[in-house]
Formats: C-alpha cells, structure tokens, sequence
C-alpha cells in the first residue's frame, strides 16, 4: 500500500522539483517583461511553484489505508476538514472516490477506512487540528 | 525541499505586515467577521472551522487555506470592505484536479476549437489580441458551493465561509466572435470547455464544462485574458478564462485551452453528474426528501453581506452608526438593498452606491442610530431587478450549492 503511494507523491514532487529548476529563472524573466506595452501584458511567461502538503492521517486503525489512498488526487485537507459524518456519509464518499474518480481502492477495506475516518475526522475540531492541509 | 521559499511571490509575514499598513489593510482586521485567533490562523464560524492564514501560494496575498493540493483558497472577509473589485492576488482560489501546469508560455499556448466547426481554429495569444474586439465587464464569480459551511445539518465539500467569491473588471474578446470565426455547424447544440488542468490518475475524468450553443453565443459569454486590468494569477487561470456572467463559476473554465462544438447534450462527469441542484425553487429541499429531479446548476441568486460589522461587537446607545456592505443580484442587478435593526420587523433602504453593471458587486452604505440598549440584531436583504429577494431561511441540498439567506450580525448596545 505505502509502497504505492510512495510512487505517485514521488513522481509528483520530481515533476514539481523540475518545474521550480526552470521556474525560478523564468520568474525573474517575467519580471523583466511586465514594463511591455498593456495589450501584450498576457503574453509575458509565467512560472510559479506550488506549495505542497506533507499532512498525513492521525494514527489508528485505518490511517494505512487513508495514508496510502486518500492522498493520491488531493492534500488531507480535503478529509480532515470535513464536518462530523457518520460511518455510512463516509462509506459514500468512499464509494464515489472510487467510482466517480477511480481511486484505486478495493471494496472490501471500504467499511474499515469509513469507520476510522468518522472516528478522526469528529475528533479533529482542536487547536492541533492547525497544520498544513 | 523549501519550495515556498524560492516563490517570487512570496512575502515573509514581516514584510506581509509593513506591506499591509501601507495600504491600510492592518487597520481593518478589526472588521472580520470572526476572531482571528493569530497572524496565522483564522476561526470560520463553524465547527471545525479552524483555518491557516497563508501566504506562500504564488501571485497571492493572505488567503486563508481550505486545501493545499489542488489548492483551495478563501478570502479573508476584510478585503471585500476594501473597495468594489476584489484585488488579484486576494482573489479566492478553487481547483479541482492536481496536475496544473505551473508554467505557460504564452507565446506557445494555443486556444484549440474544434468539433462541429466549418474551419477548426488554434489561436495564439497574439491573434487573441489583435484580431478580435476588446470587451470588458465587471461582474461576480462565486463557486456554488459558497458558504457551504454554514450548511445545517452540514455537507460533505470544501467547507467555505462566505469568502468563495470576487468581483472583477474581467477583458477579453467574446466567446461568439471567436466561435464565428470558426463557423458553427447547423447541427450544433452545446459548446464544450475545457482547461489545462488534470487528473492524477487516467481514470478521473477531465475537468470540462459545456454552455449551450445559445448561451455561449449570447454576446456576454466571454474569453478572458486580464482580470482588473492585469493577466490573471496562474491560480484563476492564466492564460485564459471563460468568463460566465451571472452564471455559478464552475462554468468560469480556468487555464482555457480547448472549446469543443458538440451536435449532442454533453455527457461528461463534470456536465452531467457533478454540479446538480435539485429543480426545486432555492435548490431547497428537506434533508430526507427523495426522487428530486436534479438539473445542473445554473443562474446565480442575489446576496448581501455586512463587510465593516463584527459579529457581537459593542456599540453606543444613540450614536451614529455608519453601516456598509456588498451586494449582487446574481443574474441580473441590485434593485435595492434593506437593512433591519430589529430582526427583521422593520426594513429601511440602504443608499447604493456606483453601479459597475448589473453583474458587479454593488456597495451600500445606510447610517443607523440605535436608541435601546440590548442586544441588537442587524439584518441586511438584497433584492434584484427580477424583483427575487434573499429568502430569509436558508436552503438546504445534499451538495451545500446556492446558499443565499439574509445575513445578519449580532450587536450588543449599551
Ligand atoms: C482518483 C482520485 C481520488 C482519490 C484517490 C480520492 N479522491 Fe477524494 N476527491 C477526488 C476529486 C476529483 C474530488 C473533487 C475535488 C474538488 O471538488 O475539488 C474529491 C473530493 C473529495 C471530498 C469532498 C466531497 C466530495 O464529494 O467532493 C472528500 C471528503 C474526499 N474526496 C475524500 C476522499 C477520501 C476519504 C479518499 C480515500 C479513499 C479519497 N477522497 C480519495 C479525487 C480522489
């Protein structure tokens, strides 16, 4: 499981790390470029670096699952901020990753990733909660 | 890897700080709408709403983080007290899938539009520019799920505050002369969009919207190129944006690269499954309602928002209270805007102020004295030229899309 993930964030911070490489450079370009005339102020080329997130899922039984599935298409911001759901909103959702986006996740671990994330996810309206999403 | 460190763009909190007293924004923190607990975080008035403030997303300023990647990202309340147009780099942020480009050179982007066209076009920024006219409109673009986080029971979704919308001067060229250039087919019926943007895996769907050939010929449908007078922030869509007025910013397609002329209603994930309301008034149903025919969302309702009111702040009995805001009337203008001192029993106008167009954000300013002592509830309605008032409940749907209640703030006189 983590060994798969591992390969997606990898091969997503190789990509970002080769666009800061070439966007550093051009940033200062397009710097020099933002005296041109008005009109063709779109025409200028832009390179930026994202930020990314290193927030993983709180320990507990499922965080395995939710660290190596739950992080591939978005940050866990998108779960960890979510309101209080119940096991069976959670088994929605979990349902629609999978069909609606294709997350790669096999039926029978659905039940268990929804009770642990109805779990954490109620338990996460504290001061720690603050971290990078 | 310090990525955030080696953005341009990005301002230490120190220089964030000298940089915001110059322009005065320091001063208007007091005018938020919830505590800000620190520099850097911020509470949403909502369980677990508890926010970082951030600043080293690239081309913006303090914007309150909702997700990292793909980034969603807030705007603080305070700005939208600062002037009619939200600035660029305080403008919110909403993506869907992760792979974004993070450079583009505009000299070899190119616009394709291809499908049911008599001549398939690529054209370049270049020919954007000089061989098409110039328009420009100032109108809203707000994610339809705005405020969802004020949802009860609450719903699954970016848990927004209020601040998933701006207003800006949008320039482009219209969507019906570059759509003339390339001849529509007879046998056209809806105008498929689609941005730069991209899934991780193979299997999530392209991120694509579709207008129907009507609406995308109406003349006001628009390619964007600049947003107040600037291009726009990589984050909102450089190079280019479809620009929908009135209508819910999902159709607003970021980093727009592809227009596809369709002879069929367009079956993709993002047209036909994602984005329904129910085809109820408001989008309002019961929570336990079943069997709802669903439509996708469209038009946008009016709304108004206090901008310089703290909720449950202190003010003197009998003192001239000058009370101001926003508004917009969704598809069409602000007819007028009423205030309430009492929880809704009496309702007086606010003056509006400059009209941007009927798409715009709209100020309004209205002087209040407070004779009693007490708590005090303020209450601000917008009504649009359809003659469509802000319903005092708030909807309800299982998405959070199109919320739209009377706001109100709590004052506590003494
Ligand atoms: C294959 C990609 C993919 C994977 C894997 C994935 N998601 Fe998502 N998820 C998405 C997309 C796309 C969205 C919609 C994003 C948006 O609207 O910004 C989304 C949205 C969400 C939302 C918001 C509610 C909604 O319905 O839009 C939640 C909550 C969520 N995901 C939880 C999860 C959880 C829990 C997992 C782990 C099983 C997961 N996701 C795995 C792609 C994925």
């Amino acid at each position: 499981m983590n060994l798969k993930l591992r390969t997606f964030s990898e091969l997503l911070s190789t990509t970002i790390g080769l666009t800061l490489l070439s966007s550093v450079a051009l940033q200062s370009w397009a710097q020099n470029q933002a005296s041109t005339e008005k009109a063709d102020i779109p025409r200028a080329k832009v390179g930026v670096v994202l930020p990314s997130s290193a927030t993983t899922f709180p320990a507990g039984d499922g965080a395995d699952i939710a660290n190596s599935h739950c992080l591939i298409c978005h940050s866990a911001g998108m779960v960890l901020l979510q309101p209080a759901l119940s096991e069976s909103q959670w088994q929605t959702i979990i349902n629609k990753m999978r069909t609606a986006y294709g997350a790669p996740l096999p039926a029978d671990q659905i039940n268990a990733l929804a009770a642990y994330l109805s779990k954490i996810v109620s338990e996460q309206d504290a001061p720690a909660s603050a971290t990078t999403k | 890897m310090k990525r955030s460190n080696s953005n341009l763009y990005r301002l230490s909190r120190r220089n964030f700080v000298a940089q915001a007293g110059q322009l005065g924004i320091a001063g208007m923190l007091g005018s938020l709408s919830w505590t800000a607990r620190s520099d850097e975080s911020i509470d949403l008035p909502f369980w677990n709403g508890q926010r970082e403030l951030v600043t080293n997303f690239p081309q913006k300023g303090a914007m309150i983080l909702q997700r990292t990647q793909p980034a969603l990202l807030e705007t603080p309340f305070e700005v939208f007290d600062q002037g009619v147009f939200t600035p660029n780099d305080r403008f919110y942020v909403r993506w869907h899938l992760p792979n974004i480009p993070t450079f583009i050179d505009p000299d070899v982007f190119r616009l394709k539009i291809h499908g049911r066209v008599g001549k398939p076009l690529a054209l370049s920024m270049h020919d954007l520019l000089h061989d098409f006219p110039r328009v420009q409109i100032a109108a809203v673009n707000q994610c339809s799920g705005n405020s969802r986080g004020f949802f009860k029971p609450r719903v699954a979704g970016a848990q927004w505050s209020n601040g998933a919308m701006g207003n800006a001067l949008w320039g482009g060229v219209r969507l019906k002369d570059v759509l003339d250039r390339a001849g529509v087919d007879s046998a056209a019926v809806q105008v498929r969009c689609r941005g730069l943007d991209s899934g991780i895996l193979p299997a999530t769907p392209n991120f694509m919207k579709s207008l129907t050939l009507d609406h995308a010929r109406d003349g006001e449908v628009m390619i964007a190129y600049e947003m107040n007078g600037e291009p726009l922030p990589l984050l909102n869509g450089f190079p280019l944006r479809l620009v929908v007025p009135g209508w819910y910013a999902t159709y607003w397609v970021k980093m727009l690269a592809e227009i596809e002329v369709l002879d069929q209603p367009d079956d993709n994930y993002w047209t036909a499954k994602a984005y329904l309301i129910p085809d109820t008034p408001g989008a309002n149903i019961t929570p336990v309602q079943k069997d709802v025919k669903m439509v996708p969302i469209n038009r946008m309702v009016p709304r108004s928002f206090f901008t310089n009111l703290k909720d449950g702040a202190a003010v003197k009995r009998a003192q001239a209270l000058k009370v101001r805001g926003i508004a917009f009337g969704g598809d069409t203008g602000v007819d007028k805007v009423m205030v309430s001192a009492d929880a809704g029993h009496r309702w007086q106008e606010a003056r509006l102020e400059m009209d941007h167009g009927k798409y715009s954000f709209r100020r309004w300013e209205i002087a209040l004295r407070l004779a009693n002592a007490g708590p005090h509830k303020l209450m601000v309605k917008a009504v649009n030229n359809s003659g469509m008032a802000q319903p005092d409940d708030a909807n309800w749907n299982g998405s959070g899309f199109m919320r739209n209640a009377v706001e109100s703030v709590s004052l506590q006189v003494s």
